[in-house]
């Protein structure tokens, strides 16, 4: 299995460039939005383009003849978000500790701010993986878009429930401040892991009764 | 002894359906699966490498069954697919530093001889190569591995005559090793004439035979002579038949029969694997509109 997550790291060499580049753009130069998205959608980024490759490559072909097992492929991929996520992470807190001493910028960076990174790209992975492996080729871009869609549904509904629980608005910013951060963050993690071990049942499940390179 | 046996396969699909099927590719020698387009031979190697799910059915490689130990099996595999599945925007040498350490017998030097002896420079891109070069370099991959069994999938589709007759020099070469065994699956019959031991020809999901050549071309025979001669009893005799204004041509099922038969009354001949499989698919068909 590690021999595919190895796989997974080097397959995307050059695209590397572009995740570096994001990261310097909007972690030193354009620094006025959180830097929550500038840990996630490098993580999002490199999940995506790693899987695109693969099926313009039909590497799936390729993989499904090594002598690893569907099993293992599957694990192999959800293992390899791992090592994204966590990549993400040490993006986002290397930004900020160049910006905190070597700029003299301040932040506001929080253990919260990993948590919620953690959870945007297991959230997006637990939609995103499962739906690769079911349209396959046929379907990327449909995959791509209905875990896109579902996060930002997600995003409203969990909102909407909170808002029904918290009242709305700056009300309910005001009570989720009110919770102990290492409350939430862990919420957030929980949640999000739950929802990606599950999403990794579904994809074995998924996989071990198709056509690979389909 | 066999490395490869199947019983009851099955594989369905909305428009096609492969099986039931069994069979045996014999250890140590040159299987060539042939069939017309369509026939279920890619079916059934992606079947055979787990690419596949199976219906039904069981496959046993090396005496072990798939998929369950699939992964062992595996490494004793050397796939080469019809397609280049390899990733096409990196170098040679950047793929082979994915795929070798999957492989525990993984032989560097055997890597390096093979694509001095195909003319591959480790550090082309492997988009930038014609699509003979890709199918040498997925045998490359496939030798290096130190696989006791190569299944390929139409690995001469589409090659120009001089790097089709190259590919299978490569792979007369290899079964020197005779432990070697090679299963490959073509429609163009001429490259089984060149190396093949055995056939097995698939049409419409099914096996219709599996033997060797020798007995092929020993049980067969092409005869050709005046349309005078086709009764119905003698249209019995021929696995197929096709009539011209003059006379015909037909394949018939047992040569003694046929010389017994028809003697010096007409011209007979031992057929090609493109006549049997030629005369095999089209009386097939005569039947089944027949039937209907």
């Amino acid at each position: 299995m590690l021999n595919l997550v190895r796989k997974d790291l080097l397959v995307l060499r050059w695209h590397y460039l572009f995740v570096a580049l994001y990261a310097l753009l909007f972690g030193l130069l354009i620094t006025k939005g959180t830097f929550i998205l500038l840990g996630a959608l490098p993580a999002v980024m490199m999940l995506v383009m790693g899987s695109g490759l693969e099926l313009k490559n039909r590497s799936l072909v390729f993989v499904g003849s090594l002598p690893v097992t569907r099993g293992q492929i599957v694990r192999a991929r959800y293992a390899t978000a791992l090592v994204f996520t966590a990549a993400g992470i040490a993006v986002t807190v290397a930004m900020n500790l160049i910006n905190r001493y070597a700029l003299g910028r301040e932040h506001g960076f929080s253990g919260l701010m990993i948590a919620f990174i953690i959870g945007i790209v297991l959230f997006f992975s637990a939609i995103y993986l499962p739906a690769y492996y079911w349209l396959g080729s046929k379907g990327e871009h449909v995959a791509l878009g209905a875990a896109l869609a579902l996060i930002v549904l997600a995003g409203f509904v969990m909102s909407g429930v909170l808002g029904s629980v918290y009242g709305s608005g700056y009300e309910l910013g005001v009570r989720l401040r009110a919770w102990p951060p290492i409350a939430l963050g862990g919420l957030v993690v929980a949640v999000s892991v739950l929802l990606f071990v599950l999403s990794g049942c579904i994809s074995y499940r998924i996989v071990r009764r198709k056509d690979l390179g389909t | 002894m066999n490395a490869i046996e199947v019983r009851g396969l099955v594989k369905k699909y909305s428009s096609f359906a492969l099986g039931s099927l069994d069979l045996n590719v014999r250890q140590g020698y040159v299987t060539g699966l042939v069939g017309p387009n369509g026939a279920g031979k890619s079916t059934l190697i992606k079947l055979l490498m787990g690419l596949s799910a199976a219906g039904a059915g069981e496959i046993r490689i090396f005496g072990e069954q798939m998929p369950e130990q699939e992964a062992g099996i595996k490494a004793r595999i050397g796939f080469v697919s019809e397609e280049n599945t390899l990733y096409e925007h990196l170098s040679i040498d950047a793929m082979r530093s994915i795929y070798a350490p999957f492989y525990k017998r993984w032989d560097a030097q055997t890597f390096r001889d093979c694509l001095n002896r195909f003319e591959l420079s480790p550090r082309s891109r492997i988009r930038s190569l014609s699509k003979g070069m890709k199918m040498k370099l997925s045998l490359a991959f496939a030798l290096s591995g130190g696989a006791e069994l190569l299944i390929m999938d139409e690995p001469t589709a589409g090659l120009d005559p001089v790097f089709r007759r190259e590919m299978l020099e490569i792979l007369s070469g290899l079964m020197l090793d005779e432990n070697r065994t090679i299963l490959f699956s073509t429609h163009i019959t001429t490259d089984l004439d060149r190396i093949a031991d055995y056939i097995v020809f698939l049409d419409r999901g099914t096996v219709v035979f599996n033997e060797s050549k020798e007995d092929l071309f020993d049980r067969y025979a092409l005869i050709k002579g005046d349309k005078k001669w086709l009764d119905r009893d003698v249209r019995q005799a021929f696995v197929g038949i096709r009539e011209t204004g003059t006379g015909f041509e037909g394949l018939a099922r047992d040569r003694g029969e046929a010389i017994r038969m028809f003697g010096d009354g007409a011209i007979i001949e031992t057929p090609t694997l493109e006549d049997i499989m030629y005369f095999t698919v089209r009386g097939e068909r005569h039947r089944a509109e027949s039937r209907a």
